[in-house]
Parts: structure tokens; C-alpha cells; sequence
């Protein structure tokens, strides 16, 4: 089976555990997107390896990665008994990796930023709170549309999203000054990154500022804007780019 | 004063200055994305300088600009708020329990004071080195004598992979004996009270230039002050938050 035929076992397994997730009771889906998690972190190793040699740095791309750590956070909340949260972070997760997983994976060769073993743990930190703030995100946008009661799960995946960001951003700026020079450049890249922090560290406020709960929901909503940036920066700068040319 | 200290001392008013951050933040990236190339200038500058060498074109910087008020009134917001919130936990004996909390919000000034200096004041400059020739560092009094440079490559899977670059050179300063550095893409060298990094750019360069930037930043120092204590702070934070769910 080549490389993408794993990717798309990854996606059918996910698919099917979020069906079986709809149903009130059984472990089938549990052990389903178990499955998955399996099948998606082989393909993220094979990924290191390349040409004989493994680069640990080459298994994590945020968007081939993040359906794992999305399906993480479903299995979590349903192993803890918490299965409407389950449920709606499934279906982000099948969201997500119908768009990871559907085009074929680019090979990638290493190179000198992948070198420091920080970059490496940048990526895979940010990869993680961005999968808890896109689970915040989804669960924010059922508790407002669907009016379920996912306000104790959005605030443990934005305290957690928080605290890895954070760690995130420490790591990413010692990184960007070991290879550019500087901790903090005025790009679009680290400017996305600094709002994030800031929503997100807003929100952390929000009970203790009384905000009511479900202005909480659309900032937490609203925080799937600059995340999904990070996730698809060169397809919205293209955008972006493109629609300021046609302002005169 | 009083009704001041009550004003800035406010939970909500620290809510919405971060959303207001968040927000402005956003729109830079909007604006950075549009124009890459002038921002990217502005890595290699001061912001006064640069904001007057774009003074006529204030839709680049009028962001920045309320970004650097909101920032104030933040980092005004958070002291005030956090030596509140300190007292009460000296009150009330608690201040071990909040002392990640606590810490957090001090590494957060510290952070914003550190990336303020290093936009105000400090030094960078780079230039194009060429092996066996010398080359003035503008504004330093530094001359870089380039002794040699290597560019890293493999051929991976058939295809060039480009490793990094090497460079061995000497930074002389006028009446000193000169300092030999060996200067390698991602892993900067320290010396003589500045810092010496390769950049990756190599574009339009031969096999014997490289790009050298050399930076005396003022803010570094507090930056990885704040670096630090934001992650004691995590530990702290995440071992006192377990603790109090296992005791649940």
C-alpha cells in the first residue's frame, strides 16, 4: 500500500468511528478511531524516514498530524464519559482530515530548519493546542447553534490549547531567533500566532471579567479564524494577496 | 488617582483589551500579508526608522501604532491586577497555590517590555560575505573577515536536500585582537557583545557568499527572562491544577 492508501485507511476509520459515536451506547467507536490514531501515527513515522535515515522533524506536518491529536481529544472525552463533547469533536475531526487527507501527501526532504531539535517540538506543540482550540472552537459553535451543554469541555480545551500555546510560542521564538535572527518578526505568520495567544488568553479572563457564556461561545467560535490561518497560511495569503490587488 | 487604580484594576477591562488586541493584531496580519516584502524590512530595522521611511503611507503602520496603546494599557491592566490579586493571596495564605498564576501574568510584562526594547533600540545589520575578503559592518566599528564558507547539501531520495551553511570568519574591532567564529545556519555565536547568525537566503549568491547578520538586542535578555518564568509558571500552574483533581 503506498503512503496516501494510508492516509485514506486513516480517514474511512475515522469516518466510522464518528457514525458509531452518534449512537448512545457501545465501545465500538472507541476502539474505531483507536484504530485510526494507530494507522495515522504509522504514516507520520514512515514519514521520517527518508532515504535510509529517519528525521523525526519530517513526521510533524500540522495538517497530517492534527487529525491525530483531534482524534486524541474525541477518545479522551469519551473514554472520561463525556460523549456529546466525543461526538462533536468527531466530527471536526472528520472535517479535518477530509481536507488532510484527500489531496496526496507531499514528500517532504529535510532541511537545514529542521535540524534543531526545538523546531520539531514547536511544530508538535502548536499542532496540539491547535487541535484543542479547534475542538473549542466546534464545541462553542454546538453549544450556540445546537444549544448543547459544552461549556465545561470548550474551557478544558482552551485552558489546555492555552497552556501548550504558551509553550508553543517559548519554543517557536527560540527557534525563529536561532535561524532568522529574531524572536518576534512582524510577519503575518508570528502576528497570527501573537492573536491567538491573545483571544485565547482573553477567554481564559472571561469567567472571572463576567462575560456571559455565550459571548464566551462566539470568541471561542470565532477563534477557528486565525487558527485555520495557521493551518492554511499560504492558501489565505494567496487569497488575501489576490484581493487587495483588486482594490484601486 | 484612586478611581484611576479602581479603573485599571478591572477584570473586564483586561477581557476586552485583549479581544481589542486580538483584533488589531488580526488586521496586521491582513496588512503584512499584503505588503511581505516592506515588513520583512522592518526585521532588519528600528520601528522609528522604518515608520519614517513609510511616513507617507500611514495604512501600513496606523495598526501598530493603537497596537502599541493597547499594549500599554494592557501591560498597565495586568501589573495593577496582578498586585492586586497577589495581596489577596497573601491574605489569604495562598500564595504558593497562585504562584503559578501569578508568575505568569509578571513573565507576560516582562515579555512585552523585552519585545518594546528590542523595537526601540538595538542594532542589526546584514550583509553579504564573501570568502577571503573583508567587510565593514556599517555602525559598529565591527569589520568580518570571511576565512571560508561551506554550503551543506545531500542528495536524498534523488533529490538536493540543502543541509545549511558553515562559515568561518574573524570579527575585527579597532585596537583588539580579532575573534574567530565558526558561524553556522540555526546555531548563532555570541561574541563581543553581539550576535552572529547565517541566514538560509542564499538566493542570487555564489558558492562563496553568504548572508551574515549581525544584532545587538537590548530586549533579548528580558525576552528569555520572560521565556523562563512563563514555563516555571506552567509547571507550577499544571502541578497545582493536578494535584487539586486528584484531592476532587
Amino acid at each position: 500500500m503506498n503512503e496516501h492508501g494510508i492516509l485514506i485507511v486513516a480517514l474511512a476509520l475515522y469516518i466510522i468511528s464518528a457514525l458509531l459515536y452518534l449512537r448512545p451506547k457501545g465501545r465500538a467507536g472507541d476502539v474505531l478511531i483507536s484504530l485510526g490514531i494507530m494507522v495515522n501515527a504509522a504514516f507520520l513515522v514512515m514519514r521520517g524516514f527518508v532515504d535510509g535515515a529517519w528525521f523525526p522533524a519530517l513526521m510533524i506536518d500540522e495538517k497530517l498530524s492534527l487529525p491525530l491529536f483531534l482524534a486524541l481529544v474525541a477518545l479522551i472525552f469519551s473514554l472520561t464519559g463525556r460523549k456529546i463533547p466525543g461526538r462533536v469533536v468527531a466530527l471536526a475531526l472528520v472535517l479535518c482530515s477530509l481536507v488532510a487527507f484527500l489531496p496526496a501527501p507531499v514528500l517532504a526532504l529535510p532541511s537545514a530548519k529542521t535540524q534543531l531539535p526545538v523546531g520539531t517540538a514547536f511544530f508538535l506543540t502548536e499542532t496540539v493546542s491547535i487541535a484543542l482550540f479547534v475542538s473549542s472552537g466546534f464545541l462553542a459553535l454546538s453549544a450556540i447553534l445546537f444549544h448543547r451543554d459544552t461549556g465545561w469541555a470548550v474551557r478544558q480545551c482552551i485552558v489546555w490549547g492555552f497552556v501548550i500555546f504558551t509553550i508553543c510560542q517559548v519554543l517557536g521564538a527560540v527557534w525563529a531567533f536561532a535561524g532568522w535572527s529574531y524572536p518576534f518578526s512582524w510577519s503575518s505568520r508570528h502576528l497570527v500566532s501573537a492573536s491567538i495567544w491573545c483571544l485565547y488568553a482573553a477567554l481564559l479572563h472571561a469567567g472571572a471579567a463576567r462575560i456571559s457564556p455565550r459571548l464566551q461561545h462566539v470568541f471561542a467560535a470565532a477563534g477557528l479564524v486565525p487558527v485555520s490561518f495557521i493551518l492554511f497560511y499560504h492558501e489565505f495569503s494567496r487569497v488575501i494577496v489576490s484581493f487587495s490587488e483588486m482594490i484601486p | 488617582m484612586k478611581r484611576l487604580w479602581t479603573f485599571f484594576s478591572r477584570m473586564d477591562l483586561g477581557f476586552w483589551l485583549l479581544i481589542l488586541t486580538s483584533l488589531n493584531l488580526f488586521v496586521g496580519v491582513l496588512v503584512t500579508t499584503c505588503h511581505e516584502a516592506l515588513f520583512n524590512k522592518l526585521n532588519f530595522m528600528n520601528l522609528p526608522a522604518w515608520i519614517q521611511s513609510e511616513a507617507t503611507r500611514p495604512g501600513l503602520y496606523l495598526w501598530m501604532l493603537t497596537l502599541f496603546v493597547l499594549l500599554l494599557l494592557l501591560a498597565i491592566n495586568t501589573t495593577i491586577c496582578t498586585t492586586v490579586y497577589t495581596r489577596t493571596a497573601m491574605r489569604q495564605n495562598r500564595l504558593m497555590e497562585k504562584l503559578g498564576i501569578i508568575l505568569f501574568h509578571i513573565a507576560f510584562v516582562i515579555a512585552l517590555g523585552g519585545h518594546c526594547t528590542s523595537e526601540f533600540i538595538g542594532l542589526s545589520e546584514q550583509i553579504t560575505i564573501d570568502a577571503g575578503t573583508t567587510t565593514q559592518l556599517p555602525g559598529t566599528g565591527l569589520a568580518i573577515e570571511t576565512v571560508d564558507i561551506r554550503k551543506l547539501t545531500s542528495t536524498i531520495n534523488g533529490a538536493e536536500a540543502r543541509l545549511g551553511i558553515e562559515a568561518t570568519v574573524k570579527a575585527v574591532t579597532p585596537g583588539r585582537p580579532a575573534v574567530p567564529l565558526e558561524i553556522k545556519t540555526m546555531e548563532p555565536q555570541f561574541s563581543l557583545g553581539y550576535t552572529f547568525h547565517l541566514s538560509f537566503m542564499d538566493k542570487g549568491l555564489t558558492e562563496d557568499q553568504a548572508q551574515l547578520i549581525v544584532r545587538r538586542d537590548y530586549g533579548l535578555v528580558l525576552i528569555v527572562l520572560a521565556g523562563i518564568t512563563a514555563l516555571i509558571a506552567i509547571v507550577l500552574y499544571v502541578r497545582f491544577t493536578l494535584r487539586e483533581r486528584r484531592s476532587f
